[in-house]
């Protein structure tokens, strides 16, 4: 090795220079400066996520006009939809952490494919703006819903094209992310990395890339039909030319429940990461929880339509559907008894990683136990379409993904960014973030259950007060966020170095340098013992 | 180094292989032409599953790749079957 | 220092060959949205296609689909002649893989140009008034050989830029990754051409 090599083996991905200016980030191939790519694009689609949230709370803190007309109102639930869904959750945890730790956490120097890597960022930009742009060409923004149910979204006036597109684009980044993985997991693990020596983030990234790969192309094709019903009135969905509007149903949720397993599966993989080193012990039941990820991976795919028991489906889809939705509960259920069992006699360091992980727990059980009330047949019948679906989704999803996101960024940021944040404003944010997130989203369930409808601008006078409660939950949880945020822009700016492993953990990013080299190892890592061996 | 010489497919198998795909096309079109009731559907997707599977095993060199690979696609089929079946079968129960 | 990227990439035709066979995956599904759309209105309306089915020209049907099984072999070919170090060889079965595709897609393109000339189009009056049945059998017979066509041209490019990088050397019997995905992207769309000729031209 020359002198040149070894002196840039030692530097920082950060300070390694590819390229002048702006294409230093633009053209690397570098899967960690594109896992900050992704994060900053995220973060900054995320807040205007938030900021539409908020608008429509604000508008429901009393019923009639507030501060917004009807119309305003059903684009802006549609706008908060598909930024948080397309934009935020499905990318989220793969594209930002499964980008920046895969190749370190099996012992790698990159992805199988960086520049397959880069062009999935293009694809995700691309289809960021060209989503985005239905809000701002002539014609009305799309009303319809992220869900863009026929035959409305074939008939209605305005600019649904270029948001399916930009959506149809989007899944193209998901595609390519979630090959990319495969052939990572398949090809570049570290020398005596076996599979089942492998940590179990990268398992949940290896089953949500699975889905990645076999659903969102049904996505793809349903999206190209819409546009088809609209451009070439095709009568695939159209009643009055032969079809089914409920057939486009069927088609959008055989992607879009597995897509809810893209979601949740990274963020289970990032509790299982975050528990062994906070507990300071090992996993418990390594094994069942790789099993479980196939599992759900797998029997998700046959549960959609639980999105869809008051639709019209026939009577046997109904029970079929039912039956594998609480079917597929229980490999999560057994991931949640494994987490608490890891914490159990371990010896537990209270750190900020590990509130968010411990608060995921709580968050997470409550979301899954509520979707057992709308996965069977006669309760859904009530809660179908009220509040209480949007305070259950909430909970698994921006619970799910968003407190193990959180998790996940206080506990990599040091390795990311070289530097320490301030635990003591880490931990007043999650506290508010915390409080608010339960007022928000819990009197939802008590609206839901009084009959509350979803995607209403108005409601009658008996849901005031818990509105009034839930939009000022509201207002404390993105009080606690805005402090999580500016204490991590401000750590990352001006924090103080931090040291290779802060948390003592034992999976294999911790060994290498704060921030890592270029090529993340400066020896190639040879593997002899399973990833959690606190003994 | 080097691994395992990829297997070569011999221009002899590959003329066999198209005119036995040649003749199913001819076959599976003769189907139709006479009546043998309800079974001409099954008749005809089940000559056009051979040749799927000869075009598969054969051209695509399924059959001559590891293990993982023939799980993988087999497995893909069948959760396509089955996705499939779960949908029709709520017109067909409606 | 831009080296420092190109290093990290060496030629691994596993990984490229594993890659390649993912995105097949994700073809198949592809097509596999619009077959499940055909099965249910096949269900549903199976006098409709029964008859509807009869109004495709068989005959250009079963030509094409010789044609294409013609093209599969010439690429099956090429791929033989360049593991054997035979690279022009491989690159004028190339050059006879893509005159194939083009009369194919001329052959649909005539096909197509009858069938839109007798207004059997999606979304004209003539085929509103042939009913449910005819209007949906019409609407996938374009969407799918349509789909299909798109696969065929953009396969069709490929070849062109395998034929380049035999010609110029990057593509030999050592580096063969290129030509043999190539291979099986070309091969995935005969064995979808195959379904769709079964399902569309042969349900009569």
């Amino acid at each position: 090795m020359s002198q040149t090599d070894l002196a840039s083996s030692e530097q920082s991905y950060l300070k390694v220079q590819t390229h002048k200016g702006i294409w230093n980030w633009l053209l690397t191939t570098d899967h960690k400066r594109i896992g900050l790519m992704y994060l900053y694009a995220i973060a900054t689609f995320f807040v205007v996520g938030v900021i539409l949230g908020l608008a429509m709370k604000l508008e429901l803190i009393a019923p009639g006009k507030t501060v917004m007309t009807a119309q305003t109102y059903n684009s802006f639930f549609t706008l908060h939809g598909i930024i948080m869904i397309f934009l935020i959750v499905i990318p989220g945890l793969p594209a930002v952490f499964g980008n920046f730790f895969l190749p370190l956490l099996i012992g790698a120097k990159d992805v199988a494919f960086p520049k397959l890597n880069l062009l999935s960022w293009y694809f995700y930009m691309i289809g960021a703006a060209v989503a985005l742009s239905s809000q701002f060409l002539s014609g009305h923004a799309p009303d319809t819903g992220w869900t863009f149910y026929a035959p409305y979204s074939f008939k209605v006036a305005s600019n649904i094209v270029p948001a399916i597109i930009g959506a149809f684009i989007l899944g193209f980044s998901s595609i390519l992310t979630g090959l990319n993985f495969i052939v990572t997991m398949h090809r570049l693990r570290a020398p005596g990395m076996t599979w089942m020596k492998m940590p179990l983030f990268p398992w949940s990234l290896y089953g949500t890339a699975w889905i990645q790969l076999l659903a969102t192309p049904i996505l793809g094709i349903t999206l190209l039909m819409v546009i088809a019903e609209r451009v070439l009135k095709i009568g695939f969905f159209d009643p009055a030319l032969g079809g089914d509007p409920i057939l486009y149903q069927h088609l959008f949720w055989i992607y879009s429940h597995p897509a809810v397993y893209i979601m949740i599966l990274p963020a289970m993989g990032v509790i299982s990461e975050i528990l062994p080193t906070f507990a300071q012990k090992s996993i418990f039941g390594y094994k069942a929880i790789v099993i479980s990820t196939i599992a759900i991976a797998f029997v998700g795919y046959f549960v959609w339509g639980h999105h869809m028991f008051v639709a019209g489906m026939s009577g046997l889809s109904l029970y079929l559907f039912s039956l594998m939705t609480f079917l597929v509960a229980i490999p999560s259920a057994i991931k949640v008894f494994n987490w608490v069992a890891t914490l159990y006699k371990g010896s537990i360091q209270l750190e900020t990683p590990f509130y968010w992980a411990a608060s995921f727990l709580f968050i997470f059980m409550i979301g899954g136990l509520s979707g057992l009330v709308v996965g069977s047949l006669a309760t859904d019948v009530h809660v179908h379409d009220t509040h209480f679906v949007v305070a259950h989704f909430h909970y698994i999803v921006f619970g799910g993904v968003g407190f193990a996101f959180f998790a996940a960024i206080h506990y990599w940021f040091p390795k990311m960014f070289g530097k320490m944040y301030d635990s003591f404003w880490a931990n007043v944010g999650w506290v508010f973030f915390f409080i608010g997130f339960n007022l928000l989203y819990g009197t939802m369930f008590y609206l839901g259950i009084m009959g509350m409808p979803r995607r209403y601008f108005d409601y009658v006078e008996k849901f005031h007060s818990g509105n009034v409660v839930s939009t000022i939950g509201s207002w404390i949880m993105v009080f606690g966020l805005v402090i999580v945020i500016a204490n991590l822009i401000k750590a990352a700016r001006y924090g103080p170095p931090a040291s290779d492993n802060p948390w003592k953990g034992k999976t294999l990013e911790w060994t290498t340098a704060t921030p890592p080299p270029l090529e993340n190892f400066d020896i190639q890592p040879v593997v002899t013992k399973g990833p959690y061996d606190y003994n | 180094m080097e691994e395992e010489k990829p297997h070569i497919l011999s221009f002899k198998s590959q003329i066999f292989i198209l005119v036995v795909l040649i003749m199913l096309t001819l076959m599976a079109v003769g189907v139709t032409k006479i009546d043998i009731g309800p079974f001409s559907l099954a008749a005809v997707l089940v000559i056009a599953a051979i040749q799927v599977y000869i075009v598969i095993a054969y051209h695509m060199h399924l059959k001559f790749e590891t293990l993982f690979y023939r799980i993988m696609v087999v497995s893909l089929f069948i959760l396509f079957v089955a996705v499939l079946f779960v949908t029709l079968s709520d017109y067909i129960f409606r | 220092m831009s080296n420092l990227t190109a290093h990290a990439e060496h030629y691994d035709a596993k990984a490229n060959k594993l890659g390649m066979w993912l995105f097949i995956f994700t073809e198949i599904l592809l097509f596999g949205g619009l077959f499940i759309v055909y099965s249910i209105y096949r269900y549903l309306y199976s006098d409709a296609f029964h008859l509807a089915a009869r109004e495709l020209n068989l005959t250009i049907g079963t030509i094409n689909s010789i044609i294409l099984l013609f093209s599969s072999t010439t690429v099956s070919m090429a791929i033989t002649s360049l593991q054997k170090g035979q690279n022009k060889l491989s690159g004028r079965l190339i050059l006879a893989t893509i005159v194939l595709g083009i009369i194919f897609l001329v052959n649909k393109y005539f096909e197509w140009g009858v069938k839109i000339s007798h207004g059997l189009y999606p979304g004209s009056d003539v085929l509103a008034g042939f009913g449910f049945g005819d209007t949906l059998f019409f609407g996938l017979y374009f969407a799918m050989t349509g789909l299909h066509a798109l696969h065929m041209i953009v396969g069709i490019g490929i070849w062109g830029f395998a034929y380049y990088f035999i010609m110029n050397g990057q593509t030999t019997q050592y580096k063969p990754s290129m030509i043999e995905n190539s291979g099986l992207y070309w091969h995935l769309i005969d064995v979808i051409w195959i379904f769709l000729f079964a399902l569309f031209y042969l349900i009569t």
